[in-house]
């Protein structure tokens, strides 16, 4: 129980830092989950900047904390009014999905204390890496160098407030971002929370909540990541058809910049997260165009200024790569480079066997898959206005599926070790449009009940 | 337009019940198995420490062994080091579990943990699969599986019909078709004699031989260079190598239960602390040591 108690300092970088930072400094543009989100990833990012400028983590880990001490008491007013305006509704409807969180939760840290780490990855990878930018050691020279160190990073940093390295104070990353995410549902719905509502949040979460979640792989990370860039690309949607508020159309540009910016934090994450990011940041900007009245070079201007930033947060882990003289162009070994997706043409008999473990993994989450494919079918023909959020989503996915043909067709590594590896784990990584499309529809036809009220 | 606006409620309100319907057997047995599971987990966790989850999790000397690690190497002088590890499988990353600063993997300390005694002795490590042959030259291929940190030799398996007449042959070994890198070329030469088995040990052993390749296949080219013969006398290839390689060092710590878990320490290095007089060293071996390894 003591190792309990010894990882409650834990709670400092890992949830009030990031909201501190992100309300001093974004104010009540965001909501409380969209504050988390912004605020963990804004604080990884800049813990990567002064690692990769050759600054000790003991030094960096003082300067954050007393740099944003100081901050939150400039800005104690703002942050005071944050708290104050956003007086979070606390119903009995919220309750339900709340102690639903809170023993998932639970569950999560007993079994992160109790269990073996499993997962194949995490001992070579994602703990080496912690353990030695822990240590100080430059991004240069740690293991498995080309891949991203976005969260090592940021849980090395995170360990410093307990006092040492421990290989099981990383795993309750996965945990904190796993109840911002759910938390972050709330936002995307409407302000009137039924009982239905909460059911099928409850439900989504308890279905999606296992191991990976906290095993210290960065997958699930990804796709939660991936996941509230659509939510804020999907609220964007929604704020741009309002013809008659300008209030809500403001806010709909500032949560196009949200979108922007988790989108380009997640190649920074896993480098699968350069497409993932790239398809997210398109799509929205095609559906963004379609529903534009009159696109005018002033609207494009508006939206290619954001793309340019989007480029520019793909470019950092590369930028620091080259600058520590690594090799940037072999991300996967020889397995995978740019010159082995001219074998394509060749290997396009792998696509049988390929489609045989898409289908298997189609079962594996098959209630997932049909009730959003299904729920999104009725949706189209019923509730038009949910037309553009459901074709962005499906978008995703069907991009995201031919990623990932493209990665089994052209790989050089045995083809089923490379299948059993890794194709789950890739196709996890855009599981966010099932839940979001099975919410979504969920929460419009449910409206149904409420009509039949009033 | 009533009935047109009705028929679409409850296709919706169908839907709704439907999703939830669809989601409730498995939700509900989620919950019914996370209950239960978190009442353990928090009887576990107060009745054992964290250092006594940690054995029980990872292993004694077995799994990743971190109780026998943990009696070896927190106590080594050099405090960023970690001693290089070998396990009768593959490569575990020990030192992620570990709280301490080594992170640096230092060969002056074999640990070897989870192993038989014949981990350090020359095996058959598998039998090659033959590829392709033609008139003088045979493609074979053969993966370890486990890590090996030696290739010794080759047992060449002589078919029932051969013509038992002397035969001269080169033996080269590529790392794989992908990279086709030649790792090592002997001659050979199998002897007119009654023997099916023909043995070759390398004079000088390929070190670091198979680590982590997964089904990677090394690929073995045979071919016959005895004037107007055939290579169809061999049927098959057993490749020979030593999981662990302590050659170069000696064993200052040993537990044998049903598996094998030793410590060993670089003869240069101990060489080194006897004559530098490294007294930090040496009291850390005198200290530790339960064999009567070399004084």
């Amino acid at each position: 129980m003591l190792t309990l108690l010894s990882d409650l300092p834990l709670l400092i970088p890992l949830i009030l830092l990031p909201l501190l930072l992100s309300i001093s400094i974004f104010k009540d543009k965001l909501d409380f989950p969209a504050h988390w989100w912004n605020g963990i990833l804004l604080l990884s990012l800049a813990t990567t900047f002064f690692h990769a400028l050759g600054i000790h983590p003991d030094i960096y880990s003082i300067f954050f904390a007393f740099g944003i001490t100081l901050g939150v008491f400039f800005r104690r007013k703002t942050i005071l009014h944050f708290f104050h305006i956003s007086q979070f509704p606390f119903d009995f409807n919220r309750a339900i999905v709340f102690f639903t969180l809170l023993v998932l939760l639970t569950y999560g840290v007993l079994q992160i204390n109790t269990h073996t780490i499993i997962g194949g990855d995490v001992f070579p990878i994602w703990l080496n890496k912690t353990k030695s930018i822990f240590s100080g050691i430059a991004y240069s020279s740690l293991p498995v160098v080309q891949y991203p160190s976005l969260i090592p990073t940021f849980n090395a940093f995170a360990m410093k407030f307990t006092g040492g390295y421990h290989p099981n104070r990383g795993l309750y990353f996965g945990l904190v971002l796993f109840f911002f995410w759910i938390f972050s549902f709330f936002n995307l719905l409407k302000s009137r929370f039924s009982f239905f509502d909460a059911i099928v949040i409850s439900f989504i979460a308890i279905l999606s909540f296992d191991k990976s979640v906290f095993n210290g792989m960065q997958d699930t990370i990804l796709m939660m990541g991936a996941g509230m860039a659509s939510i804020a690309f999907i609220k964007h949607f929604e704020y741009s058809r309002s013809k008659f508020d300008d209030t809500l159309v403001l806010k709909g540009r500032g949560l196009y910049w949200v979108g922007i910016f988790f989108s380009g934090m997640l190649p920074l994450i896993k480098s699968e997260g350069i497409i993932l990011g790239a398809i997210l940041v398109g799509l929205s900007m095609v559906i963004v165009f379609a529903i534009t009245p009159n696109t005018s070079i002033s609207v494009i201007k508006r939206y290619i200024f954001p793309v340019f930033v989007f480029i520019l947060l793909v470019a950092i882990w590369p930028v620091i790569l080259y600058t520590g003289d690594v090799n940037i162009t072999n991300i996967q070994g020889d397995n995978l480079t740019l010159s082995s997706l001219l074998d394509i043409s060749h290997n396009l008999g792998r696509v049988p066997i390929i489609m045989n473990y898409f289908m298997s993994y189609i079962k594996s989450i098959y209630i997932y898959f049909f009730t959003s494919l299904v729920l999104s079918g009725i949706a189209l023909w019923l509730s038009p206005k949910l037309k553009q959020t459901l074709i962005f989503l499906w978008c995703v996915g069907v991009l995201n599926w031919l990623f990932i043909s493209i990665v089994f067709l052209s790989t050089r590594a045995p083809l089923i070790w490379h299948l059993d590896t890794a194709f789950n784990r890739l196709m996890s990584q855009h599981f966010f449009i099932y839940i979001l499309s099975t919410l979504i529809v969920a929460q419009d036809f449910s409206q149904v009940w409420e009509y039949d009220h009033e | 337009m009533t009935m047109s606006y009705q028929y679409p409620n409850i296709l919706k309100k169908f839907s709704i019940i439907a999703l939830i319907v669809l989601m409730l057997p498995q939700a509900v047995t989620s919950f019914f198995e996370i209950g239960p599971s978190i009442v353990d987990d928090f009887k576990v966790l107060h009745r054992s420490t964290s250092n006594d989850l940690f054995v029980t999790n990872y292993g004694y000397c077995n799994k990743v062994g971190v109780g026998y690690l943990r009696k070896i190497v927190p106590s080594i002088p050099d405090t960023e080091i970690f001693p290089v590890v070998r396990y009768g499988d593959w490569y575990r990353y020990p030192h992620v579990l570990f709280r301490d600063r080594r992170i640096k993997n230092d060969n002056r300390v074999l640990i070897g943990i989870d192993l038989h005694k014949n981990d350090i002795r020359e095996t058959k490590i598998t039998e090659a699969v033959m590829e392709s042959a033609d008139k003088t030259i045979s493609t074979w291929l053969f993966h370890t599986g486990f890590d090996y940190e030696l290739l010794t030799g080759y047992n060449f398996l002589l078919c029932d019909n051969s013509s038992l007449v002397e035969e001269k042959y080169i033996v080269t070994l590529y790392d794989s078709y992908k990279n086709y890198e030649e790792i090592g070329q002997w001659f050979f030469t199998i002897q007119n004699n009654n023997e099916r088995i023909s043995t070759i040990h390398l004079d000088e052993p390929i070190s670091d031989f198979s680590f982590t390749r997964g089904a990677t296949n090394f690929v073995l080219e045979l071919k016959n260079i005895t004037p107007n013969n055939s290579n169809k006398n061999i049927c098959g290839i057993e490749i020979l190598g030593v999981k662990i390689d302590i050659r170069d060092y000696t064993i200052f710590h040993l537990e044998e239960n049903k598996k094998l878990c030793f410590s060993a320490i670089k003869n240069s290095f101990y060489q080194e602390i006897k004559n530098d007089d490294l007294t930090l060293w040496q009291n850390y071996l005198d200290g530790i040591s339960n064999v009567d390894f070399a004084k």
